[in-house]
């Protein structure tokens, strides 16, 4: 018979060796990069995962102070035809942080740049808030912030990975379908994911090589959607509703 | 459309551009198209009677500009950072340097031809190339900031900029013939400008609306799918066939060229408000248009209303400055009446 002394002994050592378990969320940590190197960030959204929760878009907007009717970060959700009848398909949606970002060109203020971890963040006391950037992103993934008046996004939730922690929305996601990392590191998790798997990216013909790919995407949701009656609609019928 | 697709969860990203930007659009468009007209008139004579109006209908329409453009700015006190970039990429931040240059091109011009000008009149040529030079300028950079959108379809395509060009010039001609007409002065060419262009405009729609038939034309989708634009386009065209009938076929009379440039005008403010509004109405990851009331807008009406009353003011102090007596008694204005 173990002691109670033991019993502590063996709990502490398995929290351990969960903590460390290859996979976990923690093993997945931005490493401090040796000097000199700059990571390039991206993300992997393994669809197959997704449960559709929304908690990722509540962490986000928790994290990031985001305004009540705006997101930063949101799980489209989809009733598709499928050969068993209607089902399911989620798309999380978010800043692509892309290669050849449109919303960088068209500022007319330089608010919004590119740093060099392939970020895409905007510079809040020097934004205008013209909302040209608004319109220029093909993946309707900026917004002017009512609260601010100014435009804003996802940043890779730049303040925690600077930190050496996960965007929020890759720390809560319950399924681990978000999986964020350094694409240029080989053995990172985040380029074994896109190495190994079929990988898509949104919108590929806007031109602006996304930084976030889907593993499992819907061919039907690659591009926009062709939506028909649905949530929007009914927002659309009955406005009164509306927050 | 028979995808069998529903959202079930979807969102809706608020319109980045206001009904501020159609005011402004629509009056920096009604300027460059004025002051366009007025500097064709000077190439003759610079004391053409035509000129002085088109001039007064520029430079109304011009000053009163930039407030809806700051008005839509989200954080307008901010407005220096313009001049303080030098984001050179940007369309938009070449447009912070035109439209001062053209507004201030109007100003001097307003000034030159004025009692406190006259002894200055040997610049006023150089005056009106700056500011034909600068009109220029502003439509070309009014289109091109919104033609370079990939992301928005109905912006992003060839038809686009001419159109919104083409109505710049039937909205700057509407207003020089009401200014010239209310002043009891020649109005030039104005109206012919108003008549060819009126109809080159609808042409030029209906050839919008037929090219993307059938291949889904983002204008075509939003101009059949879209309840409130297709009642405004009906509107457009109206106006359009209106102002070319009225300026091309009934005889010349103060009452029709009020009454085609009335139309011409309105004309321009519905195209934009059905491409801004609409245009933004239609979002990018999803087909289907975003909720957005085009018409009971209590925002859009209290825009009316200042856009209006600023003008008025403006009207006013132009009338005072442009409309005057000579020292020596000479009344340069006295078939005129004051708007």
């Amino acid at each position: 018979m173990k002691t109670r002394r033991e019993i502590l002994s063996l709990s502490a050592v398995a929290a351990l060796g969960l903590a460390i378990q290859p996979g976990s969320a923690a093993s997945a940590q931005p490493q401090t990069p040796p000097s000199g190197y700059t990571p390039r960030w991206g993300m992997a959204i393994d669809l197959r995962k997704c449960i559709g929760c929304q908690a990722c878009t509540v962490s986000c907007a928790m994290e990031n102070g985001v305004p009540t009717g705006a997101h930063r970060t949101v799980v489209s959700t989809y009733e598709v035809p499928t050969d068993n009848g209607p089902g399911q398909a989620v798309l999380p949606r978010l800043c692509n942080h892309c290669e050849n970002p449109a919303c960088i060109s068209v500022c007319p203020v330089d608010a919004t740049y590119q740093q060099t971890d392939g970020t895409v963040v905007i510079d809040a006391e020097q934004c205008v808030g013209c909302g040209y950037c608004v319109q220029a992103c093909p993946y309707d993934a900026r917004f002017i912030n009512k609260e601010t008046g100014i435009a804003d996004k996802c940043t890779f939730c730049v303040q925690r990975v600077g930190a050496g922690l996960l965007p929020a929305c890759v720390e809560t996601c319950v399924g681990g379908a978000r999986v964020f990392g350094d694409l240029k590191a080989k053995d990172s998790q985040v380029a074994l994911l896109i190495q190994n798997h079929k990988v898509d990216v949104l919108r590929p013909e806007m031109g602006t090589r996304p930084q976030v790919y889907y593993i499992g995407l819907d061919g039907r949701l690659q591009d926009r959607v062709e939506a028909e009656f649905g949530a929007r609609q009914l927002r659309d019928q009955n406005p009164q509703q509306e927050g | 459309m028979n995808s069998g697709i529903v959202d079930l969860i979807s969102f809706d990203q608020g319109f980045a551009w206001r009904h501020w930007a159609v005011w402004y659009f629509l009056l920096v468009g009604s300027a460059a198209g004025a002051s366009l007209i007025a500097f064709i008139a000077t190439l003759r004579d610079e004391d053409a009677p035509q000129v002085r109006p088109a001039l007064f209908a520029a430079a109304a329409a011009g000053i009163a500009a930039p407030f809806p453009l700051l008005a839509d700015l989200h954080q307008p006190a901010r407005f220096m950072h313009f001049y303080l970039s030098a984001a050179t990429d940007s369309i938009m931040w070449w447009g912070a340097w035109f439209l001062p240059a053209f507004v201030a091109g109007l100003a001097v011009l307003v000034i030159l031809y004025s009692p406190f000008g006259r002894r200055f009149m040997a610049f006023r040529t150089y005056a009106w190339y700056w500011t034909a030079a600068f009109a220029i300028a502003v439509l070309a950079y009014t289109a091109g900031e919104m033609t370079v959108v990939r992301a928005r379809p109905v912006w992003h395509d060839a038809l686009f900029p001419i159109l919104l060009t083409l109505s710049s010039f039937v909205s700057g001609a509407g207003i020089v013939a009401i200014v010239a007409t209310a002043r009891g002065e020649n109005p030039g060419i104005a109206p012919r400008v108003l008549g060819i262009g009126s109809l080159l405009f609808v042409v030029g729609v209906v050839a919008w609306i037929t090219a993307g038939w059938g291949n889904g034309g983002a204008f075509t989708e939003l101009a059949i799918r879209y309840n409130p634009v297709s009642l405004l386009l009906v509107m457009t065209g109206v106006c359009g066939i209106g102002g070319a009938v009225v300026t091309l076929a009934m005889p010349r009379a103060a009452i029709f060229n009020i009454l085609a440039g009335a139309l011409a005008v309105v004309g321009a403010l519905i195209f934009r408000w059905q491409l801004f509004m609409g245009g933004q109405a239609q979002p990018k990851t999803e087909t289907g248009f975003l909720p957005y009331s085009l018409f009971a807008n209590s925002d859009a009406l209290a825009g009316l209303i200042g856009t209006v009353g600023l003008l008025a003011v403006i009207v006013a102090v132009l009338s005072f400055i442009l409309i005057h007596k000579d020292e020596g008694g000479e009344d340069h204005t006295a078939s005129h009446t004051a708007l």
